[in-house]
């Protein structure tokens, strides 16, 4: 699960993901897109209510996590927008916790950012059908590196790795599939209805 | 204030615009994308929405037995979590695995205070505390039923005959009285109660954990508050530069 509750982390963990967290909010406050912010605060709020929406998958039940999308559309921007929904969804649904918020920042906004840096330039003069493929990757591949880093977060706290490694990919990999979907289709959606957003992102990619 | 800016322009601008501006067959795309979210919403809406994505767990005493659930919050049972119950020093007692309605039972052996832990191995945890105090009935019961059930009935016949009325002197009858109750009986009657008020009590959890639509809107209005600041900011600074 992307919300990783207090009391699970050892100490280590959790003030590197807290330290590693405050370095990606400070540059990304620094290199702040104000343009962007009316969008930011559209995706955090998606992202934000998106977690009451939980599909129960296997074991557990997963929820659709949009950081493949806003990391698309947003780059350095969606880490602000991460953060500021994750401490909504700790302060008002309670899922995370307040000492975990650093790791829980980090497993979700690093994802965002290698989207953005991975994907963002392909925005740019891509078609129709290349759009959806974009949207896709940036989808699946934001879900599956959360996926990745929950299971190392947990796995270096001194949970059994390989169960727990086992658990969270059997969970992330089907939401993986919901996701790419979404997030495709959002993408050729944007790309029909407002093509100046996508390209809007890619000219600012920086 | 400064003008808007192009893009902003821009999206006004292609609102206006005819919706497919660039696809030469628009109608033959609109049934890809439909059968796209024909598969998808079937699993959307199957999901209940007021599910969510945290681990819950509930416990009561009942008599000796500790009785509990494990669910996510929403309602759905959590089958086959490991449960850990330790003494209040940390102590592991036991470990099971709620069954395939998320319930779990565990047979008590000392009235003292026991802490429940219930972990997902992808990293869900939740956990329960029970108090000595209520689990001490059920035990205080056994100890006293075998000593101390002759003295009791003589109390009883004590008291029924001396306080007729409510008297200054209210406080001791009452603790008399309850000496005087067949120590099986009372252990009996706080089961009762205890199973009537479970129901009651599981539903309070339900309620303090269940997400209100107040806190969802409260959320958005927070990021929206947020990012006018922002923005508000950001004209502040413009304003100051010019």
């Amino acid at each position: 699960m992307a919300h990783i509750p207090d009391g699970v982390l050892s100490a280590p963990v959790l003030l590197t993901g807290a330290a590693a967290s405050a370095g990606l909010l400070a540059v990304a406050l620094r290199r702040l897109d104000y343009d962007a912010l009316p969008q930011a605060a559209v995706l955090a709020a998606a992202f934000f209510v998106s977690s009451l929406i939980s599909i129960p998958l296997g074991p557990s039940t997963a929820h659709l996590l949009l950081n493949g999308l806003m990391g698309l559309l947003l780059g350095w921007t969606a880490v602000p927008a991460l953060f500021v929904a994750l401490v909504l969804q700790a302060a008002f649904f309670g899922y995370g916790g307040v000492v975990v918020l650093g790791v829980n920042t980090l497993n979700i906004a690093l994802p965002a950012l290698v989207c953005a840096v991975a994907l963002r330039p392909l925005l740019a003069g891509a078609g129709p059908r290349a759009l959806l493929g974009i949207g896709a990757a940036a989808g699946a591949g934001g879900v599956l590196l959360t996926a990745a880093l929950v299971a190392v977060s947990l796995g270096l706290s001194g949970e059994p790795f390989l169960p727990a490694a086992k658990a969270v990919v059997l969970i992330y990999l089907p939401l993986a599939l919901v996701e790419a979907l979404v997030t495709g289709t959002v993408v050729s959606f944007l790309h029909r209805v407002a093509p100046e957003i996508l390209s809007g992102s890619a000219s600012r990619y920086a | 204030m400064p003008e808007p800016s192009p893009r902003l322009v821009g999206a006004l601008r292609a609102r206006s615009a005819p919706v497919f501006p660039d696809s030469a067959h628009p109608r033959r795309r609109l049934s890809w994308h439909g059968v796209l979210w024909g598969c998808l919403l079937p699993v959307l809406l199957a999901a209940d929405p007021a599910l969510a994505h945290k681990l819950n767990l509930f416990a009561a005493a009942d008599g000796r037995r500790i009785q509990g659930e494990v669910y996510f919050s929403g309602g759905a049972k959590a089958a086959g979590v490991p449960v850990l119950v330790q003494n209040a020093a940390g102590e592991a007692l036991a470990e099971l695995r709620s069954g395939a309605d998320g319930r779990f039972s565990y047979e008590v052996e000392a009235p003292v205070g026991h802490r429940i832990v219930a972990e997902t191995p992808d990293g869900h945890r939740a956990q329960w505390h029970i108090d000595a105090a209520e689990l001490a009935g059920a035990f205080a019961a056994a100890v006293e039923g075998d000593a101390d059930t002759a003295s009791a009935s003589v109390q009883a016949a004590d008291t029924a005959g001396s306080s007729p009325g409510p008297s200054p002197t209210e406080k001791s009858t009452t603790i008399g009285f309850e000496h005087a109750l067949d120590p099986a009986m009372a252990a009996a009657i706080e089961r009762a109660v205890a199973r009537q008020v479970r129901p009651l009590r599981e539903d309070a959890l339900a309620a303090r954990e269940a997400v209100q639509f107040r806190d969802v809107l409260g959320g958005i209005g927070y990021i929206l508050g947020l990012a006018g600041l922002g923005l508000w900011w950001r004209c502040r600074r413009s304003q100051a530069g010019r």
